[in-house]
């Protein structure tokens, strides 16, 4: 196997016709995965295992045009306040805090319509944030919910002066650039405040 | 020129040995802000997603590691892309890194990029080769124990043509992808991506003066590059300018979107050790 006691002058890993046949095949077979996949071949998805069709979603890189500057951001219950009121989820996400690499920005942008996947968004922030109130390291008390939003700017026209990108807090932007699509169940805010709250996300 | 006779042509070796040299230092790079973060990354210290049935998103439930094993997870990639890099038992480092990296990759889709997704396949491929037999640790300790010890300057071709043909590939389905998407009916796909937080002082500097057309132009030299990758790289005469164009985009990408760059860097790093003139290589 190894190739430093080749006599002559190239180096081979394999020896023999059927490692030679057998990584070309795997090999043959990876590189027409990739293939399928971008083509969207549906034939592909439904027979090969999604373990595999995972590893080989790797070249549809940008296809399509950005629709707006968007971002994910969340607001706490302020359970003291009776208000909702930002949150910074980033000490909880460190990796990537500050682009859309962001393991938070991912969630959102993957599962935001996935309530299985709030819920436990939900039950993390919450108790994470609620952990780091009592110790005094919040801006915010205890919140009893989360509510998450995308803030999604109207882009550009080329030739306008682009300004560098700069976080805001969420309600610098108009309310037509925030759209929200979960909210913590009211009853479930209310059990973690210990008191009513007002219904619904508003 | 039978495929068997295609495949099995002898190359430089050192087109093997820069990709073996380059690559895991690109890929580390990538890995290295989750590795400041292992615990969130594999471990049971970050979110985790539910169990929940989303086949292309999360296809199975891979359990995190509790208590000192994220670090040392985080050790094991580091020595093991290292090692792959200096050529210290290169391929047992490679099978390493890319079994690492697949269970990463299962195990924490948030985080899961091309680089992650990619990177297994070219670990295997390493472990797969004779890397390592010249321009490293190993080759060098060998020649010390035995002055007489001559690294070989030609590798069998299969590795090679595994990365050439990787890198077609890769941007031949891109190409594809493109048309099915935006790319023929949205002339200014690339201007829509400057604007959000992966912005960088250049792609400000280059949003404020490049005008329409020059961004319309850079997207059809782009997609007309992918399409017709497997030609420009697979012709002699066109296979040069192809390899300068591939570097040229990645490093306009990896300087206007700064998350990216990594992968501009892998991608570069991979297109250097398969499409190098031979004249250059030879140098050596």
């Amino acid at each position: 196997m190894a190739s430093l006691d080749e006599p002559d002058d190239v180096a081979r890993a394999w020896h023999g016709p059927f490692a030679r046949r057998f990584f070309a095949g795997v090999a043959a077979f990876y590189f027409a995965c990739i293939w399928l996949d971008a083509a969207g071949s549906d034939l592909y998805w439904s027979l090969v295992p999604s373990t595999i069709t995972y590893f080989t979603q790797v070249a549809a890189l940008f296809p399509n045009a950005a629709v707006a500057i968007i971002e994910y951001r969340v607001e706490g219950w302020d359970c003291a306040e009776k208000r909702w009121t930002e949150i910074d989820p980033r000490p909880d996400f460190p990796m990537n805090a500050d682009n859309k690499e962001n393991r938070f920005d991912r969630t959102l942008h993957f599962f935001r319509q996935n309530r299985v996947v709030m819920r436990a968004l939900d039950e993390f922030l919450v108790e994470r944030h609620d952990a780091r109130a009592r110790e005094g390291e919040e801006p915010v008390g205890s919140i009893g919910g989360i509510r998450t939003m995308s803030i999604r700017v109207p882009l550009p026209s080329p030739g306008e002066k682009i300004e560098p990108y700069a976080r805001l807090p969420a309600d610098a932007y108009p309310a037509s650039e925030r759209h929200y699509f979960y909210f913590t169940p009211t009853s479930r805010r209310e059990a973690r405040c210990g008191g009513s709250v007002p219904s619904g996300g508003e | 020129m039978t495929f068997g006779d295609w495949l099995d042509e002898p190359q430089p070796i050192l087109r093997l040995e820069l990709t073996r040299i380059l690559a895991p230092l690109a890929i580390l790079g990538f890995l290295s802000s989750r590795l400041v973060a292992v615990d969130e990354w594999v471990g049971d210290g970050g979110f985790r997603l539910p169990d929940f049935h989303d086949v292309a998103r999360h296809p199975i439930d891979v359990p995190a590691l509790t208590g000192g094993a994220p670090t040392l997870f985080a050790a094991v990639v580091v020595v093991a892309a290292l090692a792959v890099s200096v050529g210290f038992h290169p391929r047992k480092a490679a099978l390493v890194l890319g079994l690492a990296v697949v269970y990463a990759a299962l195990g924490d889709r948030l985080s899961t990029f091309t680089v992650t997704k990619i990177t297994p396949a070219i670990a295997f491929a390493l472990a797969a080769s004779p890397c390592g037999s010249a321009y490293s640790l190993q080759s060098w300790l060998r020649r010390r124990a035995d002055p007489a010890f001559r690294s070989p300057a030609h590798v069998a071709g299969g590795s090679v043509r595994f990365f050439q043909v990787f890198l077609c590939t890769m941007y031949g389905a891109s190409g594809l992808a493109k048309m099915r998407g935006d790319w023929l009916n949205h002339p200014l796909v690339l201007w829509t991506h400057l604007h959000d937080n992966q912005q960088t002082r250049f792609s400000v500097f280059m949003a404020n003066t490049m005008p329409g057309a020059g961004w319309n132009l850079a997207q059809g030299a782009v997609l007309l590059f992918e399409v017709l990758a497997p030609l420009w790289f697979l012709f002699p005469r066109t296979r040069t300018p192809a390899l300068i164009f591939a570097l040229g985009m990645h490093a306009f990408i990896g300087a206007s979107f700064w998350p990216v760059r990594w992968f501009a860097l892998l991608m570069s790093s991979l297109l250097l050790g398969a499409f190098l003139p031979e004249r250059v290589l030879e140098r050596n």
